[in-house]
């Protein structure tokens, strides 16, 4: 069965163009365009892994990850933080609120396609 | 004779003077005919005024006047009383001294006829201070008074009848004028040796008058006089001090001379001789004359004002006033000048002539001592006068003393006011602790006192001031000399010049946030570009051409290239802004630099390039953020391989010196021109471009040096270039070496720093090989520092994060994990621990060597405050990671079996496995068993099987604190090689 990815992102055009790229290489893909959206998402769909990005409307990824990490129910679901934000802190600010890797944007297709199977569970 | 008045004349002005006139005049028997004082001055002179009675500074009037029958003499003026005696008529009583205090004892007791006022004035003359006797003109005495008695000793009774020549000496010359003048009928006054009972003298004197009969004959001599001997032996004294003193004039170096009122020389002593003067030959001389014409006045002035006084009535004021001092210039013979400097005093010589004696130095030398001593008087005054800072001196009491004009400016005071001031009183002075210092000062110390602001009491002026106090050590006793600087313009000039820095660096941020957010804003757009590129050229969505392929690639190339000048750009502007955090680690830089040309090779291939390397034989390693330095050493390899021709060789050096690390990369490319050398590492420099087409690939962004040299200063390095045209160019940078302990502290402190600002923890886990300095004697093919980046580099996969910080030592490496606190770190650490396992169980698989792992854990803040404690804490806390044989060979099964253990005491305890292998057992015990002990097992495998024995030893104990029991690592050390094979049946079965 293939694997369900939660992808979080708030440009159509990424939105679009990542799901392509998760599809070609079978996964299954569900999508929210803000925060509020990724957590009733990420609740109802039990995905296997969520892409989030960091910027997004109504929550800001830094708080949807911080809910679902420390809700018991969903802390195991391996989190990606995928942001155009590049400064340290913003790294460092991810992991504190639980996510499992940090992929910046622009990004390239391998290095995203490594992560991502290297976090979903067997 | 009842009707007979007391005529009276008081002579005197003083206080006394005045309570006698005032009872005198209340007195109707006595009539005052008036008052004398030589000063014609004083209360008793007032009040004869004032009750109409005459008043005069000569009493010749008085004396002339037939009714004057007394004299009362209350001058208490020896030379008085003596002139009076001689110049009264002889029917005149005088009255004075004791005899005047019984005199009006007597009259404001009785109050009698003039009769028996006739009669007291007897008795005052029986008890006058006169001397009085009354011989015959024989000589034989037939009275003595009172006086008489006590003065010669001898009782009336003794010396009535006696000759009165018999008790005196007198010169014959004296004796016979006196007796001429008797015998006609006049008085005579004279001094008189007179002899005691005891043999001694007192000195008299006295007039001696006849006194008639009705018949105008003389009858008696009357002989009245006083005591003259105390006068007698100050005149005496007087004769030697003024043998003395003539002494002294004629033998001193001061020139003394005696003028006229119209500066005539009178006398000259001898001093005058230095001037080649004959001192007689000046007398007569006009010494006004020959003083310098400019000096002239002076003395002019001078002997007028002494003129003026002299006809006059001199006021005692002005005579007091009579010494002066001037100063003119006087010639000597030669008529050389010279500067004189004299006092002149007022005299009357005994002839009564208004006299002035000058008592003059010679000051030439002086003054001209003087002249120069003034000279730098002045100038220093004027230094102080015209100096920029304020100064002032303080008296021990608080007082000003002195300010320059300075620092009436600087505090904006007038002089009176400023001078008005007390330190110790005001708060200006107090407030700002300068009171204290001067108070200091006047015990001797320096002080200094910056920066402070000082607001003077009356004007309300405030400066900032910079206040300086030296004591003084002065005649009149210790001061304190204030020295104020105004550093008021210099602050506001400082207040500027910071505003303006501020300013600057306000712009420059505004500048790094707006390079910042262009980049971040870039980063989106590029994203759909490029993942959009990439996927049509990837064949994604429908097969494309070889030109559809080749075009799109360039797009992508381009796309990167942006992509890379975006992140150069951030990374520019957070180095500038030193936004950039180091994550320094111990590295290898020789295989920092080796590790970073690989990804050059097919580039450097295509260029035909060689690459060389010029690396010590050990492993150089430093303290240093190895991506930061990989950063760089591609930038200038890129350089390198940019620059170069084709055929050209690169050469990457690493040099190892005592207190740095140096790398450097030389090319064989074109050189760089002197001119453009010291610019090269600033942003958008790009020199000395490729003379030909180049692809995207080979475009810089022209910030790779700049970047460059901010990541090498950051560690505190130094990058240059050297070079010359046409021979290539060699970039060189260097690493200072820095100690672990330091690093480490330094990371932890800006942790804990990140965490407090958080408010969350900050966990340290240290990760040590315990036999790391075995491991590098035993292991062949690899170093002991590769295992030890190899566990680092599992553990940190393991982690999933790479914002954790980790720092590497020799054998050991830390981590340090943000937001970490007890109890939510256990899963992060138990992830440590998996990865930590299961690298030990590579490591021993592949190279066959014993690695010893121990961990320790503190955290922040539960355990430790301070960065030195927590990585103590760390550290004590290091527990032995032991696996277990089974670990290195076996394949470890999960399996709850029974096993019963003795303990030492031979006790035998009941326990279960929690795994099992072939070299040893885990088990879950209630009971802690010290590390090292060596037991005997009883395990009871499934019934198949059966119970087998085994001696073991604890290698490792630990305990669970969620279910309070122990557990224990095993290792069995003895067992029966049929138990043996059991033992690896049922671990082959897989525990069915």
């Amino acid at each position: 069965m293939a694997k369900k990815i939660l992808l979080i992102d708030d440009e159509l055009d990424i939105v679009k163009l990542v799901e392509s790229r998760l599809k070609i290489n079978g996964y299954e893909v569900v999508v929210a365009l803000d925060g509020q959206e990724a957590l009733e998402k990420a609740r109802e769909e039990k995905p296997d892994l969520i892409l989030l990005d960091l910027m997004l409307p109504k929550l800001s990824g830094y708080k949807v990850c911080r809910m679902l990490k420390f809700d018991e129910k969903y802390k195991h679901i391996p989190i990606i933080m995928f942001t155009a934000r590049v400064q340290e802190n913003d790294e460092k600010l991810g992991f504190e609120v639980g996510a499992d890797a940090y992929i910046t944007k622009p990004f390239k297709p391998e290095v995203l396609l490594e992560k991502v199977k290297e976090l979903l569970p067997e | 004779m009842a009707s007979q008045k007391i005529n009276v004349l008081v002579v005197g002005g003083g206080k006394e003077s005045e309570s006698l006139i005032h009872m005198l005049s209340e007195e109707k028997s006595i009539n005052i005919l008036g008052v004398v004082d030589f000063d014609h001055y004083g209360p008793g002179i007032k009040l004869a005024k004032d009750l109409g009675i005459a008043t005069a500074v000569q009493w010749k009037q008085f004396l002339k006047d037939k009714n004057l029958n007394t004299i009362i003499d209350v001058s208490a003026d020896p030379h008085i009383y003596k002139a009076l005696a001689n110049e009264k008529p002889p029917a005149v009583d005088i009255i004075r001294g004791p005899s005047l205090n019984m005199f009006w004892r007597l009259v404001e007791k009785n109050r009698t006829s003039a009769e028996e006022l006739r009669r007291i004035i007897s008795r005052v003359v029986e008890r006058s201070p006169n001397i009085v006797i009354i011989a015959n003109t024989k000589g034989k005495i037939e009275y003595v008074n009172f006086n008489f008695s006590q003065m010669s000793g001898y009782s009336s009774e003794e010396i009535l009848g006696t000759n009165i020549r018999d008790l005196y000496e007198q010169p014959a010359e004296e004796a016979k004028q006196m007796w001429e003048a008797l015998e006609a009928g006049k008085e005579w006054k004279g001094e008189f040796r007179n002899k005691k009972k005891d043999g001694g003298f007192y000195w008299e004197f006295a007039s001696v008058s006849s006194l008639k009969d009705q018949n105008d004959v003389s009858t008696h001599f009357l002989k009245m006089g006083v005591d003259i001997t105390e006068q007698k032996k100050a005149q005496e004294a007087l004769l030697d001090s003024e043998e003395r003193y003539r002494l002294i004039t004629e033998n001193t170096f001061a020139f003394i001379s005696i003028i006229t009122l119209d500066g005539t020389f009178v006398y000259a002593n001898p001093a005058y001789r230095r001037f080649g003067y004959h001192p007689e030959e000046l007398i007569g001389k006009s010494e006004l004359n020959m003083i310098h014409k400019e000096d002239k006045a002076k003395l002019i002035t001078l002997l007028r004002r002494y003129s003026a006084a002299k006809d006059g009535e001199l006021l005692r004021r002005e005579r007091e006033s009579s010494f002066e001092h001037l100063e003119f210039r006087f010639p000597d013979m030669e008529g050389n000048w010279h500067q004189i400097e004299a006092t002149a005093n007022l005299v009357r010589d005994r002839f009564g002539q208004e006299r002035v004696i000058l008592i003059s130095r010679d000051v030439t030398a002086h003054r001209r001592a003087e002249d120069v001593l003034e000279r730098v008087y002045k100038t220093t005054r004027r230094i102080i006068e015209n100096a920029p800072f304020g100064i002032y001196v303080v008296t021990p009491d608080g007082h000003m003393d002195y300010v320059n004009p300075a620092m009436l400016k600087i505090s904006g005071e007038t002089y009176e006011k400023f001078l008005n001031l007390n330190v110790y009183d005001l708060p200006t002075f107090r407030e700002i602790g300068l009171a204290d210092k001067i108070k200091a000062a006047f015990s001797g110390e320096f002080f200094r006192l910056e920066r402070v602001k000082y607001t003077s009491y009356y004007s309300r002026k405030a400066n900032m001031l910079n206040f300086v106090g030296i004591p003084l050590e002065e005649e009149e006793g210790r001061k304190v000399l204030v020295i104020a600087e105004d550093i008021t313009e210099q602050r506001k000039n400082e207040e500027e010049l910071r505003t303006l820095n501020e300013e600057l660096k306000r712009i420059d941020q505004i500048k790094s946030d707006f390079i910042s957010t262009v980049s971040h804003e870039f980063r989106s757009p590029l994203t759909s570009i490029r993942e959009g590129v990439s996927q049509v050229l990837e064949g994604i969505v429908g097969k494309l051409n070889e030109d559809q392929r080749e075009f799109l690639s360039i797009a992508l190339g381009n796309i990167d290239r942006i992509w890379i000048m975006v992140n150069n750009l951030l990374d520019i502007s957070k180095i500038e802004a030193g936004r950039i955090d180091l994550r320094r680690g111990l590295v290898d830089i020789c295989a920092i630099v080796k590790n970073v040309a690989p990804a050059f090779q097919s580039r450097l291939q295509a260029k035909s390039l060689t690459l060389e390397y010029a690396l010590p034989k050990e492993s150089v390693d430093v303290f240093i953020d190895s991506e930061k330095i990989i950063q760089v050493v591609s930038n200038l390899l890129h350089n390198a391989y940019k620059f170069s021709d084709e055929g050209g060789k690169v050469t990457i050096s690493v040099a190892d010196r005592e207190k740095e690390v140096e790398v450097s990369v030389q090319d064989t490319g074109p050189g760089i021109s002197k001119m453009n050398l010291p610019r090269l590492f600033d942003k958008f420099a790009q020199f000395g471009q490729v003379g030909r087409a180049v692809d995207s690939r080979e475009k810089g962004t022209g910030l790779g040096l700049a970047i460059s040299k901010g990541l090498v200063q950051m560690h505190g390095g130094k990058i240059w270039a050297e070079s010359e045209l046409g021979k290539g160019s060699t970039f060189i940078f260097t690493l200072p070496k820095v100690s672990s302990k330091l690093i480490f502290k330094e990371y932890i402190d800006k942790g804990m720093q990140e965490a407090v600002d958080r408010e969350s923890g900050l966990s340290l886990v240290v990760l040590k090989i315990e036999n790391y300095i075995d491991l590098d004697k035993i292991l062949t093919k690899v170093r002991a520092i590769d295992i030890l980046e190899g566990l680092e580099r599992d553990v940190k996969k393991a982690l999933r994060r790479t914002a954790d910080i980790f720092l590497r030592d020799v054998g050991e490496c830390i981590i340090l994990l943000y937001g970490e606190q007890t109890g939510g770190g256990i899963e992060i650490r138990s992830r440590i621990t998996k990865a930590v396992k299961d690298y030990i169980a590579e490591v021993q698989n592949r190279y066959k060597v014993t690695l010893k792992v121990s961990i320790g854990v503190s955290v922040y803040p539960e355990e430790a405050c301070t960065s030195e404690d927590l990585l103590l804490q760390a550290h004590v806390r290091l527990k032995d990671m032991y696996l277990g044989l089974e670990r290195r060979r076996h394949a470890r099964i999960d399996y709850k079996i029974d096993v019963s253990f003795v303990r030492e005491q031979g006790e035998i305890l009941d326990s279960q496995s929690v795994d099992l292998s072939e070299g040893g057992m885990c088990i879950a015990s209630s009971h802690s068993i010290k590390i090292g002990t060596e037991t005997e097992l009883l395990i009871s495998l499934p019934k198949r099987f059966g119970t087998i024995r085994a001696k073991a030893k604890v290698m490792w104990a630990r305990k669970i604190e969620e279910t309070n029991e122990y557990r224990l690592g095993l290792e069995f050390f003895e067992i029966s090689d049929g138990d043996k094979r059991v033992l690896r049946e049922f671990l082959e079965s897989g525990g069915k």
